[in-house]
């Protein structure tokens, strides 16, 4: 028994290995987020991280929790908000654009002119959601919590 | 000892699937659209929404019928063909996260990038990936000998091809000194990219190209660039942008009563549109000149390839069938034709999107295309899925030819890379 434990133990070990060494962190700015129309637009939203692979390509995804659709999203899959390049040192800062903000969170539909459809801002319900940044190349990831908060109640 | 042995079937029959699956699960590894049979993947990354919408939404459709007629017939060599289409919503992040997703999908060999920017972010990866792109009309895919392909014509060369067509209708009008132009489109990496190699072009030529004009992509009023190309003097003006761009530049202007004495023209392919642009507003669009690497208009409908969309869309109107649904049919048989050349060479096993990119540079002169574009141009020197453009006028709501296949300069290499 204590080698069969032991062998697992060494297999364990040899098949994560990638994910002990050199590890990815990243984190998003501000942390919490309102669903505040139209001042979410002006309101950067930044995500940086390090640890990844020098120069490789940087996905930002936001991770879709079960019953939160977005139109043209297929169900599990998880739709990305920016994306970056590393730097040589394989550190990355980027930020989610507007066209991002209206696709994802705020689910706008377009009108037949291909102008966003102001009237159908129809934003994910607020909550914990997770952003998931992945390495293109290195398939190093750091999930990071982010909290969407309710827009403020107008007066 | 029974129980012992029990235990430790029950700690390997528990553990390794588990360790296993989680490994899998943590390195990506599980099967992401995997095909039991043989299949080649074709991925389509394209705007369903937004902008360029006018170009993607018709150029999907003609990809989807022609694959789902090789498919019909048994594939190529008895592989079928894996259409993968994602909505990318205008968004060049959720186009990379895409590809991220779907690169490693069952023998993906092409990546379709439907916008300007996809191309410029993923194309590092793609050749990593050995996985090559197919742009629209970006000429650095040439400047830079980047892995990939343009669908036709470039837009700098298409511009090159235009301002020659400018020196010969001024010549024709007999108005004597140069001919000043304008050039007014988005500001993106697509609205400037017609005068990189272009400009250089116009440079040689008799002709006086004003400062170009650039406004933000979803701009509804053109006014004040118009009028300050209308104020510099202009005889010419190039429109950009998908359509209902164009079209909406068009309104400004009729309103503006400037279309008498200006000649508008639209170098870059994307309107004004039989389906937008020509059917909403023809009086307003009347009498702008379009290049195009593609059939459009009348021309369109007539050709024998509008059968595909008679037999897959039987409730969708001829009228409907747009230039760029041709695009797709093209490009799709490009990928049908590279298949043939490729699989004379290697095995289905030893098929990947490096070997496929040297099928395609066999294709100088190709017939495949039957016409759909200018001849098929690919090379083992030239990323360019055609050299040369058609010309149209829209008059009295309809786009009616008025000349044959024209070759394009090459403008492209007027440029300097970095």
């Amino acid at each position: 028994m204590k080698k069969m434990i032991s062998t697992f133990v060494v297999i364990t070990v040899a098949l994560f290995l990638p994910l002990l060494v050199g590890c990815a962190t990243s984190k998003i700015s501000p942390a919490k987020t309102s669903l505040d129309f139209p001042g979410i637009l002006k309101t950067p939203v930044e995500i940086s991280g390090s640890g990844f692979k020098p120069n490789e390509t940087v996905v930002v995804d936001l991770v879709l929790p079960a019953g939160v659709e977005i139109p043209g999203v297929e169900k599990g899959e998880n739709v990305g908000l920016a994306f970056a390049t590393a730097d040589e040192k394989g550190d990355f800062s980027t930020k989610v654009d507007a066209s991002a903000k209206l696709n994802f969170l705020f689910r706008v539909k377009w009108t037949p002119m291909m102008k966003p459809d102001f009237k159908t801002l129809n934003p994910i319900p607020p909550g914990t959601y997770n952003i998931k940044v992945t390495g293109m190349e290195s398939g190093k990831s750091k999930t990071v919590p982010w909290e969407i908060l309710p827009a403020p109640k107008k007066k | 000892m029974k129980e012992i042995k029990h235990r430790k079937t029950g700690f390997v029959a528990v553990a390794l699937p588990v360790l296993l699956g989680l490994y899998l699960m943590l390195f990506g590894l599980t099967s992401r659209g995997e095909c039991a049979e043989k299949a080649a993947s074709f991925l389509c990354l394209a705007d369903y929404t937004g902008p360029v919408a006018a170009i993607s939404v018709p150029l999907v459709k003609g990809e989807t019928d022609y694959f789902k007629e090789v498919n019909a017939r048994g594939g190529i060599n008895g592989i079928k063909i894996n259409f993968i289409n994602i909505d990318t919503r205008y968004n060049v992040a959720r186009a990379v996260s895409a590809y991220r997703r779907y690169r490693k999908g069952h023998k993906v060999l092409v990546a379709d990038f439907h916008s300007t920017p996809f191309g410029k972010a993923l194309g590092r990866d793609t050749k990593r990936d050995k996985i090559f792109g197919l742009y629209p009309g970006d000429g650095e895919v040439q400047g830079k000998d980047l892995p990939g392909f343009n669908w036709g014509t470039t837009y700098q060369d298409s511009f090159a091809a235009c301002l020659d067509w400018i020196i010969k209708d001024w010549k024709e009008k007999g108005t004597g000194g140069r001919p000043k132009v304008g050039y007014l489109s988005w500001d993106s990496a697509y609205g400037r990219e017609s005068l990189r190699g272009g400009k250089e072009y116009a440079d040689t030529l008799p002709l006086t190209l004003l400062k170009p004009e650039f406004f933000p992509v979803g701009s509804l009023d053109h006014t004040v660039y118009l009028q300050r190309l209308a104020k510099n003097g202009a005889n010419y003006i190039f429109i950009g942008g998908v359509d209902p761009t164009p079209t909406n530049i068009m309104k400004d202007a009729y309103r503006m009563r400037i279309t008498k004495n200006i000649q508008f023209i639209n170098n870059s392919f994307w309107g004004p549109t039989k389906s937008v642009g020509v059917r909403m507003h023809p009086e307003k669009v009347n009498n702008v000149v379009r290049a195009s690497f593609f059939i459009v208009g009348e021309e369109a409908e007539k050709h024998p390839a509008h059968k595909l969309w008679l037999k897959h869309r039987p409730n969708e109107p001829i009228s409907d069938l747009t230039g760029a649904y041709y695009i797709g049919v093209a490009l799709a048989k490009d990928f049908e034709a590279g298949l043939k050349v490729a699989l004379k060479n290697v095995s289905y096993e030893d098929l990947d999107g490096e070997v496929l990119a040297d099928a395609y540079k066999q294709l100088t002169g190709s017939p495949h295309r039957e016409g759909l574009t200018g001849a098929c141009a690919f090379s083992p020197t030239n990323h360019r899925g055609s050299m040369e453009v058609k010309f149209y006028r829209i008059e009295n709501g309809k786009i009616n030819r008025i000349s044959d296949w024209v070759k394009v300069p090459d403008a492209v290499s007027m440029h300097k890379w970095d």
